[in-house]
């Protein structure tokens, strides 16, 4: 019995150092099938200058922005490392980290950027504008000296971490973790493109999404077939650039109704709000995000193939608009100021995108590249809730009917040194339809008479586009010319963007960047409004590694 | 008298045609053996380093990752200068090509003008890589024959090729093409020079391929280094599903 135990325990003993030695022998198969880790990334630094508010017709310098022309008012210092590396022929991973920081944090500012103003009541809240008294300007207070959060803040952005399972069975991929999936055919405006969300805080980056945390699986059954199934668990917003207020949570803006009846059942108390002599004081905007439960679960579905020499694919996807839509508001009316709340909240949406690319014979080959969704959103409605005034006023902002957004695009290489691209889009990311921006007034008139008021109103709707574009290399590829603009189709509120680059890389690796981003429109427009910013003229550098 | 003599004179034409038909090479048959032996071995990989020659002066390097497979899989991995770095250029037959840019994340199908252009301002274009394809779509014939090499030019019908014609010398002793001229527009455009030979498995290879512009003065010289052969790469390698994952 004792010999039978302890050959069973020599046996199992056996079994165990097998057990380690085929572990042990199965870690250095996949150590000697493993390729080395991979190290990237870059440093970068941004200096922007305000060229001041939209330049509306003749009415250049306009001076919609808080800032003065020429002042600074960007510097991000960019760190940023990309660390990828093959563990075996089923076995990938990604980790992804930038690391921003703010040079702007501690300079003095003026106007609505500054903390406040003191004088002899104390410490006001931003002034409408510079008192002449420059001392008084309160910039930070003395403990922020003693903090490193506020002397140097920085703040952490991951693109990627996530683990990649290759060939779980033969054609049959997943990849778990934080990632960016790219749907669509188009450049930048990519209507089929909706499983991460947009990412808008640098204007000058448009097109770009933040990566979330998904599940993605990908099949390839047979030739160039492939199906993809994306799950996204928990949704994530948009993020906004900093002047988004001023379309999302602007007291004194028109509530943005689709009807016209119910922005002037709003607008009404409000011009008795001026007539009795009440202000504005403070705003304060409140998101309601999607709860992070089942039924919010965002899915996507895309199947692309190719057929003779065009690419195409049939996209699905059902979750949440990433940009948010005002859902209700109130005030708070103390002392003859009115302290303002606003509640956004994102509309519920269903979408099925195809996209189509290939190459134009009898146009020399040029590129050429379609992409549309038909979108189906969830009807919402907006509540505007006045205490002094009864009763609310109720307007939707989004009346559930499906819409279209399109991108169709051309391209094409003249030569090594010259390269065009045109397109025409239908609904930038952040509008919904099914209207037409051109099927909505562009101001509503308030009271009779004399006092008759017109009011202006916020692009709504579906706008059209013509964007276009040419690089032109000179010096062998070291100097880029780049020359890109957007410019609505809409002749009553016609408004446009020119983005002119001028990129100088003389020794690979490195980037010296100097060029203008210029708003063209009047207040109303899509790039006059203030909601778009400033026009900027920027100065920027990037070394790779 | 005089019929057997031309009937001699006769036979004897006749002969030296026979004759003369026996020496000529098959045309279609080099322009097959030159198409085959592009790619000898099942698969290779191996790094490029991609130099840039302006009037004597290097002016830019560019560093790639090349696997390819077969006479039509090709993957090009960026590996320098850093402003490219992470790109990837996916390559199927003669006319689809990809392109991963790693800062979105997206896959881009190359419109067929783009595929003539040189590669990030040198003169080295997808077009460059191989001879593969040229046994269909365009009209042989041979110009030159000599101990050394034949000599062939290659008129564009129907292929989708961005060259309108194309002259390649044939390495007699070799077994591969030593040089290809490129003809654009009624002009010659570039002419790639391969040399420094080296045995492989038994068989030599160019370890060097220089891309000489023929308007302006400047070469593009790509090195090859690292180089395995049959080292089983597989198909999934080749795939637009593996570059939409990044790969």
């Amino acid at each position: 019995m004792n010999v039978g135990r302890r050959a069973g325990r020599r046996r199992s003993s056996a079994a165990s150092t097998g057990a380690i030695l085929l572990a042990a022998s199965a870690l250095a198969a996949a150590e000697a099938a493993a390729d080395g880790p991979i190290l990237s990334g870059s440093v970068a630094t941004d200096f922007r200058a305000s060229l001041g508010g939209p330049i509306a017709g003749s009415d250049w310098p306009a001076a919609a922005g808080p800032e003065d022309r020429g002042d600074l008012i960007w510097n991000i210092n960019q760190a940023e490392f990309r660390l990828r590396q093959r563990l075996g022929p089923h076995i990938r991973y990604e980790a992804h980290l930038r690391l921003n920081f703010d040079g702007m944090s501690l300079a003095g500012q003026s106007g609505d950027r500054a903390l406040g103003q003191l004088d002899e009541t104390g410490l006001t809240g931003p002034a409408a504008g510079e008192t002449g008294d420059r001392w008084r300007s309160v910039d930070a207070t003395l403990d922020d000296l003693f903090n490193g959060w506020t002397i140097d803040p920085f703040w952490v952005e991951s693109d990627a971490a996530y683990v990649e399972v290759r060939d779980l069975f033969p054609g049959f991929d997943m990849v778990f973790g934080r990632q960016v999936v790219t749907w669509g055919a188009s450049d930048r405006f990519r209507p089929t493109n909706m499983l991460n969300p947009d990412d808008l805080w640098d204007p000058l980056r448009f097109g770009i999404t933040q990566a979330n945390e998904m599940v993605r699986l990908l099949y390839n059954p047979t030739g160039n077939l492939i199906l993809e199934a994306v799950v996204v668990p928990v949704f994530r917003p948009a993020r906004l650039p900093r002047t988004a207020a001023a379309t999302l949570a602007d007291p004194s803006a028109a509530p943005p109704f689709l009807d016209v009846a119910p922005i002037r059942a709003a607008l009404g108390p409000r011009e008795t709000m001026d007539e009795l002599g009440l202000l504005f004081d403070d705003t304060f905007a409140f998101v309601d995000v999607p709860d992070a439960s089942l039924e919010n679960v965002q899915i996507g579905a895309r199947a692309t193939w190719r057929s003779g020499d065009f690419d195409m694919s049939l996209s699905f996807y059902r979750g949440f608009d990433d940009f948010p839509r005002p859902a209700f508001s109130t005030s708070n009316v103390a002392g003859g100021l009115i302290d303002n709340y606003v509640l956004v909240r994102y509309p519920r949406i269903t979408a099925f995108g195809f996209d189509l690319a290939g190459s134009i014979g009898f146009l020399d080959d040029a590129g050429f590249r379609v992409e549309g969704a038909v979108i189906y959103p969830e009807a919402m409605t907006m509540t505007v809730d006045m205490p002094m005034f009864l009763p609310d006023v109720d307007g939707r902002v989004l009346d559930g009917r499906p819409y279209f957004k399109a991108t169709v695009g051309i391209d094409y290489t003249f030569t090594r040194d010259i390269f065009v691209l045109a397109m025409l889009v239908r609904g930038f990311a952040d509008e919904a339809g099914p209207l037409s921006t051109r099927d909505y007034p562009t101001e509503v008139t308030i009271g009779d008479g004399d006092a008759a008021r017109r009011i202006p109103l916020a692009p709504q709707g579906l706008a059209d586009y013509v964007v276009a574009g040419a690089d032109f290399k000179f010096l062998n590829g070291k100097l880029l010319l780049r020359v890109f603009g957007i410019a609505a189709l809409d002749i009553e509120r016609f408004c446009a963007v020119a983005y002119p680059l001028l990129q100088w890389n003389p020794w690979g690796a490195m980037e010296l960047e100097a060029g203008g981003y210029v708003l063209f429109g009047e207040p109303e427009s899509k790039f006059g409004q203030a909601a778009a910013g400033s026009s900027m003229a920027f100065l920027r550098s990037r070394v790779r590694f | 008298m005089l019929r057997p003599v031309l009937a001699g004179v006769t036979l004897a034409a006749a002969g030296l045609a026979l004759a003369q038909t026996a020496s000529i090479p098959d045309v279609a048959r080099i322009v097959r053996e030159a198409e085959r032996n592009e790619f000898r071995f099942d698969d290779q990989t191996y790094r490029i380093r991609i130099r840039l020659i302006e009037t004597g002066r290097v002016t830019r390097e560019i560093d790639l990752h090349v696997l390819a497979k077969g006479s039509d899989k090709l993957l090009v991995r960026i590996l320098a200068p850093g402003e490219v770095a992470g790109m990837a250029i996916l390559q199927l037959g003669s006319s689809t090509t990809y392109v991963y840019n790693p800062e979105d994340r997206s896959v881009r199908l190359v419109a067929a003008s783009a595929r003539a252009q040189g590669f990030l301002g040198t003169d080295w274009g997808a077009a460059e890589t191989s001879l593969a394809g040229i046994s269909r779509g365009f009209q042989p014939s041979l110009i030159e024959a000599t101990d050394d090499y034949y000599k062939v030019q290659l008129l564009r019908t129907t292929a989708d090729f961005p060259y309108e014609k194309l002259v390649f010398k044939f390495d007699r002793r070799r077994n591969k093409a030593s040089e290809v001229e490129y003809h654009l527009d009624g002009v010659l455009s570039k002419r790639l020079v391969r040399d420094e030979w080296r045995t492989q498995h038994g068989v030599e290879e160019p370890t060097r391929f220089r891309v000489i512009n023929a308007s302006v003065d400047r070469v593009t010289e790509a090195h090859i280094s690292d180089w395995q052969i049959n080292t089983g790469l597989e198909d999934r390698v080749f795939t637009k599903r593996s570059l939409m994952l990044g790969e």
